[in-house]
């Protein structure tokens, strides 16, 4: 965490539980304790869920996931270490020690970068049209996965112990000397996995082998079309009614003969389909806007506009407002031929 | 073939009306954070308006307003005649609600002028709030006539289906405007009430 107010309000809004008990009156404590232990039923309903989906599912155990398994894990000891928080005494005594440091690296990064990571190999193959390599991806992981527990895990002992968070020093002689040089081996190795990761994707991004349409057995439909997708990447819109459309074989039938017709092909101008919110069927066509320049030359002209106002250089905004109405102008003047009717 | 099939999917307002609709949306956010601020100060405030400051006006601003909000009938009576084909009919309706309109800025701007001359934004909390709120409200009234002679100048060349984008476009934001200026005045002339 950075020390910025601005950092720090955001950390305390968004982690109060585990953060702002000290400070705070008893209500607010209750409101937080009471928060800390409403969130773990729709946490736990999602934990549940994600292992639920590999186990009934037919698990690929390469390098993507990995990662959402090393996030399961972590997530579970990031949400163990938070429901302690709940209790209001435990969070009066840990507030403000490595302890919050290490429940909220668990969530932060074992929970939110881990899976951010897992999609990035996971579309890579999609998005550069090459492999990775599987043999070092994985070792990456395993380096991040090690090099995030030996750095983060020990945080929870020495926050036990009394080290507060913030200090950047401390006497010898605590009991905390050994754990933090555990962490910073952790960090080594974790700052090691994460640069191994960073090699392994600029390597393969101009080495990598060709990637094929799909190389994970995927059942999104992104693996129907080619590594990279090229433009008008969809010819037909193809028809989706579960939740794993690349094994659906009818719809894909349908879409054949939907192009075969001229159903759908939506290739009467700038358009897009729109559908009912909670089937999914399709409702309507939208016109989205064509290519200009002008929208985004009035944005900044409009941000012109107010920056002059903030530093009060009011000849300046005129001529910034002058020029967005120009802009404007420009954007509404030509009227295109193909447009939506009413 | 695809074409009629498209063509009988379109049930729906234009993409323009919706996106109007989400920024009329970002505006009453200000709009409503404004309101919030006028009397977070007020509740905070002993004395409101502050000492040396005078009571607002209470029988002009509300008739002004009552004249603005007035123009909402030739604005909806005028997109239902665009929306129908009558462009003559819709351009002169709009021009009327442009007129109004138009009469409504200057007075309010003449008033506002006659305020600044009696107490400054720099001099208190409510100075601040009364002039932000009354400048804001003025500033969407300009826009909004801005738009109206855009479309009125367009509508000169006859009807297409993107002018007719416009028209609804139009409306809506004065339907908007309108409907905020209820909510300035009342707070406006709350103070003497």
């Amino acid at each position: 965490m950075t020390n910025s107010p601005l950092a720090r309000r955001f950390v305390q809004v968004s982690f109060g539980p585990a953060l702002a008990s000290r400070v705070v009156p008893m209500v607010t404590a209750i409101y937080f304790a009471a928060a800390s232990m409403i969130v773990v039923i729709p946490s736990g309903i999602q934990l549940f869920a994600w292992i639920m989906t590999i186990l009934t599912g037919t698990p690929i155990f390469k390098t993507p996931l990995l990662w959402i398994i090393g996030f399961i894990v972590f997530f579970i000891i990031g949400g163990l270490s938070g429901i302690m928080f709940a209790a209001i005494p435990f969070d009066q005594q840990l507030t403000d020690t490595y302890f919050v440091v290490a429940h909220f690296h668990f969530i932060i990064f074992g929970a939110a970068v881990f899976p951010l990571l897992g999609g990035l190999y996971y579309w890579f193959p999609k998005v550069t049209g090459r492999m990775y390599s599987e043999p070092v991806g994985q070792a990456s992981f395993w380096l991040t996965f090690v090099g995030s527990a030996l750095t983060f895990f020990p945080m929870h002992i020495v926050g036990l112990l009394g080290m507060p968070r913030r200090v950047y020093t401390y006497q010898s002689g605590l009991g905390w000397d050994g754990y933090n040089m555990a962490e910073t081996i952790g960090a080594y190795i974790l700052a090691g996995g994460l640069m191994l990761l960073v090699a392994n994707l600029v390597v393969s991004y101009f080495r990598g082998p060709k990637a094929p349409d799909d190389p994970f057995g995927g059942a999104t439909l992104e693996w129907s079309i080619p590594s990279p997708p090229p433009h008008y990447n969809f010819a037909v819109i193809p028809r989706v009614t579960t939740p794993y459309p690349m094994w659906d074989e009818q719809d894909r039938i349908e879409d054949m003969r939907k192009l075969e017709r001229g159903e759908m092909v939506l290739d009467g101008g700038h358009e897009t389909p729109a559908t009912s919110v909670l089937d999914a069927n399709w409702d309507e066509v939208i016109d989205m806007p064509s290519d200009s320049p002008w929208p985004i030359v009035t944005a900044l002209m409009m941000s012109g506009v107010f920056a002059m106002l903030l530093t009060g250089h009011l000849v300046a905004m005129c001529v910034f407002l002058g020029l967005m109405a120009l802009a404007v102008a420009a954007w509404h003047g030509a009227e295109p031929e193909h447009e939506a009717a009413t | 073939m695809s074409g009629l099939n498209v063509e009988r999917k379109r049930i729906s307002m234009p993409a323009g009306w919706w996106g109007t609709l989400l920024f009329v949306a970002t505006e009453a956010t200000l709009f409503g954070t404004l309101f919030a601020t006028y009397f977070y100060l007020r509740f905070n405030t002993p004395q409101w308006p502050p000492a040396g400051v005078p009571e607002p006006k209470v029988a002009l601003p509300l008739i002004l307003t009552g004249v603005l909000v007035a123009t909402t009938i030739p604005v909806f009576f005028g997109a239902r005649a665009a929306l129908a084909g009558r462009a003559r009919l819709a351009w002169l309706l709009f021009f009327v609600a442009l007129v109004i309109q138009a009469g409504y800025f200057g007075v309010q701007v003449h008033e506002f002028l006659g305020d600044l001359d009696k107490f400054s934004p720099h001099d208190s909390a409510y100075a601040s709030i009364y002039f932000t709120l009354l400048g804001a409200h003025h500033a969407h009234v300009v826009v909004g006539m801005a738009i109206e002679v855009w479309l009125l100048a367009k509508l000169l060349g006859g009807l297409t289906p993107y002018r007719l984008v416009g028209v609804r476009v139009a409306a809506l934001y004065w339907y908007f405007v309108n409907a905020v200026a209820i909510g300035v005045v009342l707070t406006q002339v709350y103070p003497a009430l």
